[in-house]
Formats: structure tokens, C-alpha cells, sequence
């Protein structure tokens, strides 16, 4: 009898082992991780600064006032960037916002951000978690989300014009590729003040480069803005598993909503 | 119709511009960057709120009026990761609140360094 059951139990482990089902859940499972094909970006990352903030800098508000005052010049220490050409149009908006002609709605409005400012912007934090069908990114600046859709769908006919795209995704070579359209004319690409239309075709990478650092690169497409595509890349730090998101209310204070945290209550 | 509409929404704007505009995401060049004042009063008010914490005081000055100080610092994310919270301050609190001045004149002033409530010990060799 005990070997009766003994021979029950294998066989079934046996079935269990080569039933399609299960063979097709481990494929699916192992082989591209086995191929590397899928990445681990998971975790809470922040752009790299090329300024270190450190216990002595860390009130400072502005950098450039700090260096001032501290006697010290860190400007050498940021990268320079190659400025992308410009059609007319986006010449002259990009002009009159380096010459405070024009309000940069990122830097003292309300406008909503776009993919591009928020990962090159080196103050937004986010959180990066992969799922089977999509990718999010979760960042402290007014709880904005990315939705990358990795199910195989495209961008749909029609899509509004809006402020952060319509994003698709894939693994490709170690990196998470995203493909956004749909967007509105009405952003900006960078803190710098680059324009863009609604013409605006980004492709992102963001692959991990180190245990800590993730790299990610952008082309920027816009055919209706700039005369040629360009590129910029940077890279994001891993914060520590204890670091705590805490929510940056873009215009808390613009708006007078700011009392939540006063030190009255 | 249309008048009344417009004189509503100057209003609104000129009030919105009033009440919040002092230190929404601007530049440097508006501070006395290359003079540093450092100044001892009294918490008024603590706003632990983004885009930058402010302190607001009272501090007299040498004719023994009192001024009334707004200091600017980082935003809450970076000062919380460097140990402050909504509890470091409170109104009534005693602090030495070094930095930039405005260079127009207004008691407003972008920090470098404070002491004092249960700020955490954290800045060196601000220029004075």
C-alpha cells in the first residue's frame, strides 16, 4: 500500500512537471530573464547632480546664490550641452524665455510637466516598478504617473494632444525602449526653456548601468521645432529602499494651499 | 458684461499674484549674493510647504524696531532627507538665520544656514 501511494506521488509530480501548462509558464517566465532581456529598473531613483548636496548646502534654495555666498563657483562642475537647432519660431519662444520675456509656466506656473523635464530636471524623484504588461513611474512632482504599456498595443488614432503622450514600451538589448506621442503644443521639454510642438516624437532608454545608477538617454523629434532630432542623456541615482517620497505640490504656494504644513498646526 | 467679467478675473490675478508670488520657482539675481546678513529673532511661522520651506520672524533691529523677516530655504523633500520635518520650527522658537538678502531691500532673505528650535546641526563656514 505504501508503495502504491509512494508511485501515486511521483507520477504526479512527474505530470505536474511536464504538463504544457507548466512547461509554458516556465518559458515564459525563465528564458528572458535566463537572456537577460528584461532588466530589474525597479526602485526610487533621482537624476544624478553633478553639484553634490552636502550637509553645508543642503538649505540652499538656489545654487547660485549659495556659491556666492560660500565663495566658491560650481558652475564648471555642470556639464555643458550642446544647444539643438531651432526652427524660427521655436528660436524666438526659446529666446524670450531665457530672457524672462516669457514665462516659463515649468519654473513659475501651474503647467504640467512632460516626460522630458521630469527625468532631466535633476530635482524629481520617482519610483520606477515593472509589471508584466506595463511599466510605471510614479514621481513626487503632484503625483504625476507615467503609464508605459508593454502589451503589445500601439498609440491610438486620435489621441488628445496632451501633456505627457501617449507612452509604449518594450525590452530591448538590457533596456527598456518607450515610444510616446500625443502631445500637446503647449510644454516644455527642459527647465532651459525648449519648446516643442505637437509634432513631438520622444524615444526613450533607460537601461541600469550599475548596481545604483540607471542611464537615460532621450531623442528628442519634433520636426515641426527643431531641424534635426536630438539627444539628451542622464543619469539617475538609486536613493536607499528607507528613502520616503514625500509629494511636491508644484504651485502649493502659488495658489495659497500651502498651510497643510504650517507649523501653526 | 463683458467689464465686469474682466475686472473679476484682474482681481483674482492680482490677488493671486499678491498673496503667493514672492517665492514661486525664481532665480537668484534678486539677492545680495556677494553680502551675507545674519540675523537672531523670533519664529512667527513655519511653512514646511513646496516648492521652499519658509521661516518667517520677528527680529528688531538696531534702533530696537521690529522687522519682519521671511527666510527662504530648500524644498521639503531635500529637507526632509537632511533631517528637518514640520516639527523642526514653531512659532516662538529663537533662531540666527544667515544668507542673501534682497537686494531691493524687503526683508526677505535666501538661506545658507540656521540655528536654533530643533534644527539639525548641519551647515559650516557660511561666508559672513
Amino acid at each position: 500500500m505504501r508503495g502504491f501511494s509512494l508511485g501515486l506521488l511521483i507520477a504526479a509530480i512527474a505530470a505536474l512537471a511536464f504538463s504544457p501548462i507548466t512547461r509554458a509558464q516556465n518559458a515564459a517566465k525563465s528564458a528572458p530573464e535566463a537572456a537577460g532581456a528584461i532588466p530589474d529598473l525597479s526602485g526610487t531613483w533621482e537624476a544624478h547632480r553633478p553639484v553634490p548636496v552636502t550637509n553645508e548646502t543642503a538649505l540652499c534654495g538656489i545654487r547660485t546664490v549659495c556659491d556666492q555666498l560660500r565663495g566658491v563657483d560650481t558652475a564648471p562642475m555642470v556639464p555643458k550641452l550642446e544647444e539643438p537647432e531651432m526652427l524660427p519660431w521655436a528660436a524666438e519662444k526659446y529666446r524670450a524665455v531665457r530672457e524672462g520675456r516669457e514665462r516659463d509656466p515649468n519654473f513659475t506656473g501651474c503647467s504640467p510637466q512632460v516626460p522630458t523635464d521630469l527625468m532631466l530636471d535633476n530635482r524629481r524623484i520617482f519610483e520606477l516598478r515593472q509589471f508584466p504588461d506595463m511599466v510605471l513611474l510614479l514621481y513626487d512632482e503632484d503625483h504625476l504617473v507615467r503609464r508605459i504599456y508593454l502589451d503589445g498595443r500601439g498609440h491610438p488614432d486620435g489621441y488628445a494632444g496632451t501633456w505627457m503622450g501617449h507612452s509604449t514600451g518594450k525590452y530591448e538589448g538590457g533596456a527598456l525602449v518607450v515610444d510616446t506621442v500625443g502631445f500637446n503644443d503647449k510644454g516644455w521639454l527642459d527647465r532651459v526653456g525648449h519648446p516643442h510642438s505637437d509634432a513631438l516624437h520622444l524615444v526613450e532608454r533607460i537601461r541600469r548601468i550599475s548596481p545604483k545608477a540607471l542611464e537615460y538617454q532621450v531623442t528628442i523629434d519634433d520636426p515641426k521645432a527643431y531641424k534635426e532630432p536630438w539627444t539628451r542623456k542622464v543619469n539617475q541615482d538609486l536613493l536607499p529602499p528607507t528613502f520616503q517620497i514625500l509629494e511636491g505640490v508644484h504651485c502649493e504656494e502659488l495658489l495659497g494651499m500651502g498651510t497643510h504644513y504650517s507649523g501653526k498646526n | 458684461m463683458k467689464s465686469k467679467l474682466f475686472f473679476v478675473l484682474a482681481v483674482g490675478a492680482a490677488l493671486l499674484m499678491a498673496s503667493g508670488t514672492l517665492f514661486a520657482h525664481h532665480g537668484g539675481a534678486q539677492y545680495d549674493a556677494k553680502h551675507a546678513v545674519t540675523v537672531t529673532g523670533t519664529v512667527t511661522e513655519y511653512r514646511f510647504t513646496n516648492p521652499h520651506v519658509q521661516i518667517h520672524f520677528d527680529a528688531k533691529d538696531e534702533s530696537g524696531n521690529v522687522d519682519k523677516w521671511v527666510a527662504e530655504t530648500a524644498s521639503p523633500q531635500r529637507l526632509f532627507s537632511f533631517g528637518w520635518n514640520a516639527k523642526t520650527l514653531k512659532p516662538g522658537d529663537k533662531i540666527t538665520v544667515t544668507g542673501a538678502q534682497l537686494k531691493d531691500g524687503q526683508k526677505i532673505m535666501s538661506v545658507i544656514k540656521v540655528e536654533g528650535g530643533n534644527v539639525p546641526v548641519l551647515t559650516q563656514g557660511a561666508a559672513e
